[in-house]
């Protein structure tokens, strides 16, 4: 589960994918996700690092985890994504 | 080393909402460090914007249109090359490429150099012969068949799909939804562009385009890919970034490899959400967007002046991808004067 190398994020977390020329903005919350994911952490290592960061419950933060993941996916900027 | 001294003529300044690629030719020219040139400009039509705005032509006359006959046309070239001495002509209406790639050895006797395809070349790829294009070339190209008269029509239903595409032989392209849609824009394309009209399957995906430069040899000179991000009604883009797209690049090099293409052109795909690339189009031409290229890096109209006139042009490193273009519209202040000048001499 990675970001696609070619895909090319700064600080702000905006995201632009060369291959196809799409952009793409992201919350503040998806761009730690984002570097987490860019760092190679798994989504266990992901939830426990968010969770010790953010007042939400477990089970909310996973359906969300999936959910962005699958965005993720769906606009082909992540290898193995599909939870 | 002393910049060389060259006189050029350019067509299509028609910087409206559809543009022709006159003026960004004429722009990239001007950025090049070793050309010190005098653009003469070639205007069809006295409101043409490129001729009025500042820093693009240093004289513009009037000409007639190529459909007037091959013999005013010329007539009114040489009669402009008689004051202005032009050295290189760069028409940049498909409408045009035939006149003048006819015409090359014509010119030449009069030491008006071009940089065109052959005939040859300039056929094989027009949208009546894609098909055989494709399958020559190997690459893929959406089915189309050509409609002579309305009553082709009513068979399309047995062969394609709706949606199809109806498009002039030059210019024009238009989706149908249903026989009564191809019917209206059948009449439409015929009365602008003449017969035949094609019809070509709609294939649903991504356009991507890439502007690219042949020697003649099979050498690729330049190549810049592009996806459009804001597309007008006329299908036009009003905003483009550059991307990096290697199978593009392959189907270009190859392209302009077994074609020994010679001159500007463009390619319009369809990059299918599977991953297929689909050859809708082939402009003999420079596009209107090449100026998103020299800004990325490749200064394809200077690179083509260079190759017209014999001098070495080696092939460019690769572009910067991620560089942006985005059209815009300004209200251009003139002089009654100005359109008087330009109306009654034919020059401004």
């Amino acid at each position: 589960m990675k970001i696609k190398p070619t895909i090319a994020i700064n600080d702000n977390g905006f995201l632009f994918d060369p291959g196809t020329g799409d952009s793409y903005t992201t919350n503040a919350v998806a761009r730690e996700i984002i570097f987490l994911m860019k760092q190679g952490k798994t989504i266990e290592q992901i939830k426990v690092s968010m969770l010790e960061r953010y007042e939400v419950e477990s089970v909310t933060f996973e359906k969300n985890l999936i959910d962005f993941l699958a965005m993720l996916q769906h606009y082909n900027l992540c290898e193995d994504c599909n939870p | 080393m002393t910049k060389q001294h060259i006189t050029i003529a350019v067509t299509g300044l028609n910087n409206t909402d559809n543009p022709g690629p006159g003026v960004p030719v004429i722009r990239g020219i001007r950025e090049s460090t070793d050309l010190d040139v005098r653009i003469i400009g070639l205007a069809y039509e006295n409101l043409e914007p490129g001729i009025y705005m500042p820093g693009i032509t240093d004289k513009t006359y009037l000409i007639p249109y190529p459909s007037a006959g091959t013999k005013v046309f010329f007539n009114r070239i040489l009669e402009i090359h008689r004051i202005e001495r032009i050295d290189l002509i760069i028409p940049n209406f498909d409408a045009e490429l035939y006149t003048f790639i006819k015409s090359e050895k014509l010119l030449a006797e009069h030491g008006i150099r071009t940089y065109l395809p052959t005939l040859e070349q300039l056929d094989e790829r027009s949208k009546i012969n894609l098909p055989a294009y494709g399958k020559k070339y190997e690459v893929q190209v959406p089915r189309s068949k050509e409609l002579t008269s309305l009553n082709d029509i009513p068979s399309l239903r047995e062969e394609f799909d709706y949606p199809v595409l109806v498009k002039g032989k030059f210019y024009d392209a238009y989706l149908a939804y249903n026989s009564e849609q191809v019917i209206n824009h059948f009449n439409k394309i015929a009365a602008k562009w003449g017969l035949p009209v094609i019809v070509q399957e709609f294939i649903k995906g991504t356009e991507v385009n890439v502007v690219a430069l042949g020697d003649g040899s099979g050498r690729t000179v330049a190549a810049v890919s592009m996806r459009k991000q804001y597309i007008t009604d006329k299908g036009k883009a009003w905003g483009g970034i550059t991307i990096n797209d290697p199978k593009m690049m392959e189907i270009t090099h190859n392209l302009i490899a077994r074609t020994n293409w010679r001159g500007g052109m463009e390619l319009e795909m369809i990059k299918t959400t599977s991953g297929g690339y689909y050859l809708i189009e082939i402009n003999p031409r420079i596009p209107a967007w090449v100026y998103l290229a020299v800004g990325a890096g490749q200064n394809i109209p200077e690179a083509l002046v260079k190759l017209a006139m014999q001098r070495e042009v080696p092939s460019y490193p690769p572009y910067q991808v991620g560089k942006m273009f985005i059209r815009y519209s300004w209200d251009m202040l003139g002089d009654i004067s100005q359109f008087e000048k330009i109306s009654m001499d034919g020059v401004l």
